[in-house]
C-alpha cells in the first residue's frame, strides 16, 4: 500500500498517498507540505511527477500554493471531510467489487457523516490534542 | 526549451539500416527512458548524439547546434563500455576529469565514491566490472551538465547499487537538465521516468509520457514494452 507500483500512473499514486495523509490527520489542516524535491527523493520518483501529483491535489482543493512559501494543506476542514468521504466511498466500492468477483456477498455499512462533536475536534486540533488521539 | 533535436536522422552500416527517419525532441527538465531490445538502435542513436558516428542522412542539434566541442561541454555521456586507462588510480582519473571538464564537481565525485565504498587509491585494473561501472557513473553524474546520456548504466551492478544510482540521479539532477537513460531493465527505473521513447528496428515506435502510457494501457511500462515488441 505504501510503496509505489509500476502498473498505474505514478502521479496518481503519489496524490493518493498525500491525500491519505491529509485525511488521516498526519498532515493536518494548514500544515506545510515537504518540498517537491524532498517528496521526490523519499518516494524515489521524478520531481515532475510529484509536481503533477500536487497539481491534482490543488485542483481538488486539498492543498493551496502560497506564493513562494510552498504548498499547504487547506484549512477548510469541511472540504477535507467531504473529500475523505468521497475517497472512502471509492475504496468501499472497489472492495465490494473485488468481493463480488470472488463470489462473496457482502454489504458494507455506509460511512457515517461526522458528528458536530467530531468536526469540533478536527477544527480545533490544539484544544483537542487528547481527543484527537482516540479519534484517529 | 528544446535541448536535443534529431531531424530525419538515419544511419546505415553498409547495407544495414541501423536507424531510420528518427525525429525526436527532448526539452529540458526531463528524464527520458530510451527503451528497446538488443540491436534496436539505442546505442547507434546515442553515438550519433555524441558525435561518435556521422549520420547517413539527417542531423542532430544540441541546444540548437551541431554536435562538436561545444556540445561536449554540456553533454555528459556514459558509454556502454568503460574507457578508462586501466593502469591508473581512481584519484588520477578524477584529476583527468577535472582537467577535461569545466563543469566537473570534484567534491561531489569524492562524496559519491565514498558513499559507494570505492577507494580512490585503487587502480582501475584492480576493480571488478561492477566497481568500474560505478566509478564511471560517479564521474559522469558529477558533471554539472545540461544533458546526461547514460547508455545501459545498470547492467552490471547489483540491485542495491541500482537503487543508490537512481537516488544519485534524482538527488544530483538539476531541474533544467535532461537525462536520457537507455536500458532494458525497465522495471527498475520506470518510476523515475517522465517520458518513454521506445525504439524498434531502428525506428521510434512510441514517444509518450510514462504516466499517460500507464493510464492508457492500465499497466506498467515494462509490460507495455513486452507487449508492444511482441506485436511488432
Amino acid at each position: 500500500m505504501n510503496t509505489i507500483e509500476n502498473n498505474s500512473p505514478v502521479y496518481l499514486q503519489i496524490a493518493e498517498k498525500l491525500a491519505t495523509q491529509i485525511f488521516g490527520g498526519k498532515l493536518g489542516p494548514g500544515a506545510q507540505l515537504s518540498s517537491v524535491r524532498e517528496i521526490a527523493l523519499s518516494e524515489r520518483v521524478n520531481p515532475n511527477t510529484v509536481q503533477k501529483a500536487l497539481g491534482e491535489l490543488e485542483r481538488d482543493g486539498l492543498i493551496l500554493s502560497r506564493s513562494t512559501n510552498g504548498k499547504f494543506v487547506t484549512e477548510d476542514v469541511e472540504l477535507i471531510m467531504r473529500r475523505r468521504e468521497e475517497y472512502a466511498e471509492r475504496l468501499t466500492k472497489s472492495y465490494e467489487k473485488k468481493m463480488k468477483d470472488v463470489g462473496a456477498e457482502i454489504t458494507m455499512p455506509k460511512i457515517m457523516w461526522l458528528t458536530d462533536e467530531q468536526l469540533d475536534v478536527l477544527t480545533k486540533p490544539e484544544k483537542n490534542k487528547e481527543r484527537r488521539k482516540w479519534f484517529f | 526549451m528544446v535541448l536535443l533535436e534529431c531531424k530525419d536522422l538515419s544511419k546505415k552500416y553498409g547495407k544495414k539500416q541501423a536507424l531510420a527517419d528518427v525525429n525526436l525532441e527532448i526539452p529540458s527538465g526531463r528524464i527520458v527512458g530510451l527503451l528497446g531490445r538488443n540491436g534496436s538502435g539505442k546505442t547507434t542513436l546515442i553515438k550519433l548524439i555524441n558525435n561518435l558516428l556521422t549520420p547517413t542522412t539527417g542531423e542532430v542539434l544540441i541546444n540548437g547546434k551541431k554536435p562538436g566541442v561545444e556540445s561536449k561541454n554540456i553533454v555528459s555521456y556514459l558509454p556502454e563500455r568503460t574507457y578508462f586507462s586501466r593502469n591508473i588510480s581512481v584519484k588520477k582519473t578524477l584529476e583527468f576529469f577535472e582537467d577535461f571538464y569545466k563543469d566537473f564537481d570534484l567534491k561531489r565525485a569524492q562524496k559519491l565514491l565514498k558513499d559507494l565504498d570505492l577507494d580512490e587509491d585503487q587502480r582501475i585494473s584492480a576493480m571488478s566490472k561492477g566497481m568500474q561501472e560505478k566509478v564511471q557513473l560517479v564521474l559522469v553524474m558529477s558533471r554539472r551538465a545540461k544533458l546526461y546520456i547514460l547508455d545501459e548504466p545498470l547492467g552490471g551492478v547489483d540491485p542495491a547499487t541500482r537503487d543508490y544510482i537512481l537516488d544519485t540521479i534524482l538527488t544530483n539532477f538539476n531541474e533544467k537538465a535532461s537525462l536520457i537513460i537507455s536500458t532494458h531493465l525497465i522495471s527498475d527505473i520506470e518510476r523515475i521516468l517522465d517520458d518513454v521513447v521506445l525504439i524498434d528496428k531502428g525506428r521510434i515506435v512510441l514517444h509518450e509520457e510514462a504516466d499517460v502510457l500507464r493510464t492508457k494501457y492500465k499497466t506498467s511500462i515494462d509490460a507495455i514494452f513486452r507487449k508492444e515488441l511482441k506485436n511488432a
